[in-house]
């Protein structure tokens, strides 16, 4: 059976690796984008996404810009969008939340804190 | 006065730091096991004299080079560890998780609650057993009672009996009497001849069918006394047996009370060593997070350095070394204090790390112990002993339904003759209603004839009525014989009735509750046995494989907590690193004659960097430290608390908009 889509933008691998362990071992299917640029263009493919973990600083496109994009497009318009990031400034989160951030998560994660927000968003 | 205030604290700031490193960190097995371990990597690093001080200011932009490649170096290499490590948590997870899951469905399986479960299945065996043990038993004693009033209908019967004979006999008296009196004239004798001889073998009949059946009642009456006292025989030996029965059920309640309490503490200890498993399991996501964290501090420090490298050597290049020199060295020792902290978190993620992988494995341990202890999950041969005892009780029950099976059987047989015996009775009544009949149109025969005679035929016409008041006696006999032969008959119905063979219920008792294959019909308790053995053989074998799974498990993360060895060796690089970086602040500090504001300004340039809180508080705390200003870092920048005020179930770490 399968779980809802989830997408993990991260340009570290090992957050990547994490991400999509715990949410897999909660039932969710994962697709991982290594940058802004990456997440648009499988946003753009055949997956059907229903929510998002973003980084902040990211090569070629870092996480405030691409939830612009995202919001942008009118299928993603309302998809949750969580910044998952190790910056904790309160400006910073102004600024996220201002492009549209659904939530703020400040590395490093537990993966119970990952499940109670995903599950909160999605219901 | 600044410069010598600057130049005494710094001074006094790496005699701290190198004291701190030789107490903490300089562990040169580290060195050597992480030079050993990464011969492939080291041999690409530069080579880096640690400790000596440049002699001239154009060596250090050179060290600062051969210092940044080496950590970006270090840092990189260290990513396949670190994804590793993360797919080796993830095998881990995925077989505690197996594992927990077989236990709980195993001993489930066995003792849990639900109706599925074998042991809620055979107490639900055993009571029926018993039930339908007492309902055998009711039954026997309604028998028995049946049988009494069949024994004494049939006495009636035999009693009754000597009234027919008694009217076979008048009758024959009568029939002479009207040959007698027929005989005083010659029209008399010819009109009564035929009706004489029709009383005479009526009445001879009559005599017959009342010795007939006084003959069968009396043995049948003989064989149901027979079958009564076998019957109460029988019924004494049930309520001794019933009494066992009993006793074994509540011996078999006592075992299965006890395993189900046993399999309800295991369930309840694989529930905490589950909830812990995903505890260290966390931490370790946690820790594995590091791998992020260090990159983005070294990207941070290897920027710093590199802004420190360029402004040095066109300083240099344009002989104002000396006036760069003070704002350099501030910016080396803040990334010297970076590092340290990087240096000690990553330490303590690999304490941390060892410690939860520790913890799982004495979980897994304790998971597959508590298994072990519900069903001896290593015994090689036979069952724990509440198993073999619970096998005992049903057996012992068992045999008491056997016991009280093949009683209801004799008893059964034992009705069969009393329904026969009420057949042939039938028989009997039948001709003596046909007997009654024809005597009654003899008796009207003759009392026309009689009246013909006129006033010769006077006292004929009184023998003529005599036949038939005892035709009508006869009639009476009849319906006599016919109530009692009811009531015997219905007495024979409703041992029938309630004598329902008592393997036909356990067969249904069978087909409703255990539709698994590979179970013989039989007896409840026996289907109950045969199916706790089943069970126990299968969760003996599933029990084996959980302990030989949980063995491979150990094994899995001892040597993943052996594999952790690459933390300690990151830790040692990065010491080493640490150490030349402390050499080239040392260089920069015998040059530096900055005042304390221009060095602010220049650090506060690398600080718009940073990307987190740990960073910035580092940096304010070597800046105030620098300055002996008395800030206390500690204290959370206002600009990064939670500032909505909004009260969410999470952690700090974690805010929903």
């Amino acid at each position: 059976m399968m779980g809802k889509l989830i997408m993990t933008v991260d340009d570290s691998a090992s957050i990547r690796q994490m991400v999509s362990f715990t949410l897999k071992s909660a039932g969710y299917d994962v697709v991982e984008a290594t940058d802004g640029v990456d997440a648009l263009s499988k946003l753009k493919g055949q997956y059907r996404v229903r929510m998002m973990f973003v980084d902040l600083n990211m090569p070629n496109m870092d996480g405030i810009e691409l939830i612009r994009a995202v919001r942008a497009n009118p299928t993603y318009k309302f998809i949750p969008i969580v910044m998952l990031t190790t910056e904790s400034q309160v400006s910073k989160k102004r600024e996220g939340k201002a492009a549209g951030a659904t939530g703020w998560i400040v590395k490093p994660f537990k993966p119970q804190q990952l499940l109670s927000v995903t599950k909160k968003v999605l219901g | 006065m600044k410069y010598d205030k600057i130049k005494d604290g710094t001074a006094r700031l790496f005699d701290y730091y190198r004291n701190w490193l030789t107490e903490n960190f300089f562990s040169l097995s580290f060195i050597k096991k992480w030079k050993e371990k990464r011969s492939a990597h080291t041999d690409e690093l530069p080579e880096v004299h640690t400790g000596e001080h440049a002699e001239t200011a154009s060596e250090i932009p050179v060290q600062l080079s051969a210092f940044i490649e080496s950590l970006d170096t270090v840092c990189k290499s260290a990513e396949p560890d670190f994804l590793q490590l993360g797919r080796k948590l993830q095998s881990i997870n995925l077989d505690t998780t197996a594992l927990t899951r077989q236990t709980f469905e195993t001993v489930s399986r066995i003792g849990g609650e639900s109706d599925e479960s074998v042991l809620v299945k055979v107490r639900w065996l055993a009571r029926k057993s018993l039930a339908d043990f007492k309902n055998c038993h009711i039954q026997v004693t309604d028998n028995l009672s049946h049988v009494n009033t069949v024994i004494v209908g049939l006495e009636d019967l035999y009693n009754v009996c000597s009234a027919l004979e008694k009217i076979g006999m008048s009758l024959r008296v009568v029939g002479l009497n009207i040959a007698v009196e027929s005989s005083r004239s010659a029209a008399s004798l010819n009109m009564f001849k035929v009706v004489f001889q029709q009383i005479y073998q009526l009445s001879e009949k009559t005599v017959r069918i009342a010795e007939s059946i006084r003959e069968d009642t009396k043995t049948t009456c003989a064989s149901q006394r027979i079958v009564h006292s076998k019957i109460y025989a029988g019924l004494n030996q049930l309520h001794r047996l019933a009494n066992d029965a009993q006793r074994a059920v509540q011996d078999s309640a006592r075992e299965i009370g006890q395993l189900m309490k046993l399999s309800l503490e295991t369930l309840e200890q694989a529930g905490i060593h589950t909830r812990e498993i995903s505890q260290q399991v966390g931490e370790i996501v946690a820790g594995i997070q590091i791998h992020d964290s260090m990159n983005q501090r070294v990207m941070h420090i290897i920027s710093a350095l590199s802004d420190v490298r360029h402004l040095f050597a066109e300083d240099i290049h344009e002989g104002r070394d000396t006036e760069t020199a003070g704002s350099a060295y501030s910016i080396v020792e803040i990334q010297y204090a970076q590092l340290r902290q990087t240096i000690s978190d990553i330490d303590e993620v690999h304490h941390k790390s060892t410690q939860a992988f520790g913890r799982i494995h004495s979980e897994v341990a304790r998971l597959i112990h508590s298994f072990s202890i519900f069903g001896s999950a290593n015994a090689e041969n036979g069952s724990p002993l509440e198993f073999s005892r619970l096998e005992s009780d049903l057996s012992h029950l068992q045999q008491i339904i056997d016991q009280g099976a093949g009683l209801a059987d004799q008893i059964q047989e034992m009705t069969a003759e009393t329904s026969e015996t009420a057949i042939r009775l039938a028989d009997h009544t039948k001709h003596v209603r046909e007997v009654s009949f024809e005597t009654h149109l003899v008796a009207l025969n003759a009392i026309v004839k009689a009246a013909h005679l006129g006033e010769d035929g006077k006292s004929l016409e009184v023998l003529a009525q005599e036949v038939k008041i005892l035709s009508d006696q006869s009639d009476t006999f009849v319906s006599d014989v016919a109530e009692i032969l009811d009531t015997i008959s219905d007495s024979v119905r409703k041992i029938r009735k309630i004598s329902p063979d008592p393997l036909e219920k356990a067969d249904k008792v069978q087909e409703q509750n255990f539709p698994e294959k590979g179970f013989e019909t039989g007896v409840s308790a026996d289907v109950g046995i045969q199916y706790i053995s089943h069970a126990y053989e299968q969760f003996r074998k599933e029990s084996l494989d959980a302990f030989q799974q949980a063995e491979a498990l150990k094994t899995e993360i001892s040597q993943t907590i052996s594999n952790l060895d690459f933390l300690p060796a990151l830790s040692g690089e990065l010491k080493r690193l640490l150490r030349e970086l402390e050499g080239i602040g040392q260089a920069l500090s015998l040059r530096t004659c900055q005042e304390t504001e221009e060095l602010l300004s220049d650090t506060d340039r690398i600080a718009e960097r940073y990307t987190m809180r740990q960073e910035r508080d580092i940096h304010k705390q070597i800046i105030a430290q620098t300055n002996n200003l008395d800030n206390n870092a500690d204290e959370a920048p206002q600009d990064e608390k939670k500032d909505n005020g909004e009260k969410e179930d999470f952690d700090n770490n974690v805010e929903l908009f």
